[in-house]
């Protein structure tokens, strides 16, 4: 019994991994700071640690979709996330997949 | 906070110098948010600093999140070939290390059994080791700064590349060459190392007293140059039969040619005055083995054994080759 726990959140788990960069980059067509990010996608549902997604969004800036800027919030300085246009083209040709994934799965598991 | 300090020090220290400022500032903000959301304008106690801490997470978990480095030492590519080649050398070495301290034994007869021992079993772990430790080390620097490609990672597949499914008789099972490489890598090894055991061994009331060594170490020393050659060219002989894993002409060409080689350079070694112990038969009549009949020239027989090992090595070396022409020929395909 454990055991189908066990391997039901680890499948769990890495359906969530596959969506997460669609997550993020659908959130960032203005400009977010990491933990503000970390709330939204709390209060849409989907939780995430900041400890993975801190190290995401750097990844993405290295892959030149997002771009990042300091900015001082509250007298304190805040690195600030954003998608560039690479991102965005990335991101519309994702949203494309997905929502034909989508289909395709719901013609087959409903 | 000193709590917090001690947290990002333990995130960064794991993290290259060049991210270090940049990674630790995102994290301040980071900590200090998360304190902000949990505590509002209040001004925080030590319980939601650690709560907050936790909920972060393990340090090394958060830095290897950051790293996107190889956190491996050979990785998935190479792994496979690696132990292949691990499953090669450590026999290899084993053996070889064993022998050697066998003769060793035999050469200085040690005080006890113990000690004797001993000895085999040093000679065992530091060959296993150095073994493991250079093919360990040889694939990492290969993993982190040369990346050659694995030998049948192709980019450009295609259906074309399939290997045909070899006849039985075809196959050549990884035993031979591997035998193959672990035989002539000890007799490289002895020969090399070791060429004083090689001789007549002066036994009396079966007491080893002493051996007349066949060779002489200087001239050995000077020909060892050739005698890696000889073996690099057995090393690519068998290794090209180990990787293919059949018979065909690529393979029976390339032991073709290493054989000639080998020849020509064997010969020329053996061939080579100085690698002959020269005292050789006045030793022997000093110990009192040579049956000195008279009227006999030693000299010309000594001569004649060498002469005689020439051709056996050669005959030897022609066998081997015609061996090698009829399976290529047979097994073309």
């Amino acid at each position: 019994m454990n055991d189908i726990e066990e391997i039901v959140r680890s499948y769990i788990s890495e359906l969530r991994r596959g969506t997460l960069i669609l997550c993020v980059l659908s959130r960032l067509d203005e400009p977010k700071y990491g933990y503000s990010l970390v709330q939204e996608l709390e209060e849409k549902g989907i939780p995430i640690d900041a400890g993975t997604l801190y190290p995401l969004l750097r990844r993405l800036e290295k892959q030149n979709l997002l771009s990042s800027i300091w900015e001082l919030t509250d007298s304190r300085p805040r690195r600030y996330y954003f998608l560039s246009d690479t991102g965005k083209a990335v991101y519309s040709r994702l949203c494309a997949e997905w929502h034909s994934m989508v289909s395709s799965m719901n013609k087959m598991i409903s | 906070m000193e709590l917090i300090d001690r947290y990002i020090y333990a995130v960064i220290k794991r993290i290259p110098q060049k991210q270090r400022a940049d990674i630790e500032k995102e994290i301040r903000t980071l900590i200090e948010d998360m304190l902000y959301a949990s505590c509002g304008e209040n001004i925080p106690s030590s319980a939601d600093y650690e709560n907050v801490l936790k909920e972060l997470g393990n340090p090394a978990e958060l830095a290897a999140k950051y790293n996107d480095k190889k956190n491996y030492l050979i990785g998935p590519e190479y792994y496979d070939t690696y132990l292949t080649i691990l499953k090669i050398v450590l026999p290899c070495v084993i053996f070889g290390s064993v022998v050697v301290a066998f003769l060793e034994i035999l050469a200085n007869t040690p005080e006890t059994f113990g000690s004797a021992f001993g000895d085999v079993v040093g000679a065992i772990c530091s060959g296993a080791f150095q073994g493991f430790t250079w093919v360990t080390v040889i694939f990492a620097l290969n993993e982190r700064f040369l990346n050659i490609k694995a030998l049948d990672a192709k980019k450009n597949w295609s259906v074309s590349d399939l290997p045909e499914i070899p006849k039985k008789e075809a196959i050549i099972k990884p035993v031979d060459p591997i035998l193959g490489i672990v035989f002539s890598a000890l007799f490289s090894i002895f020969f090399i190392f070791e060429n004083h055991l090689i001789g007549i061994y002066n036994f009396s009331e079966s007491k080893l007293i002493s051996i007349i060594p066949l060779f002489s170490p200087e001239g050995i020393r000077r020909v060892i140059p050739w005698v890696v050659v000889i073996f690099i060219m057995l090393l690519m002989k068998e290794g090209i039969k180990l990787f293919t894993g059949r018979w065909n002409i690529t393979v029976c060409a390339v032991a073709i040619i290493t054989n000639i080689i080998s020849l020509i350079l064997s010969v020329l070694i053996l061939k080579n005055n100085t690698i002959w112990n020269q005292s050789f038969l006045s030793e022997l009549e000093a110990a009192g083995i040579g049956v000195s009949i008279q009227n006999i020239n030693t000299a010309e027989i000594w001569n004649g054994v060498t002469k005689g090992l020439v051709y056996i090595i050669v005959f030897g070396y022609i066998i081997d080759s015609v061996v090698f022409l009829y399976r290529g020929i047979r097994y073309a395909r």
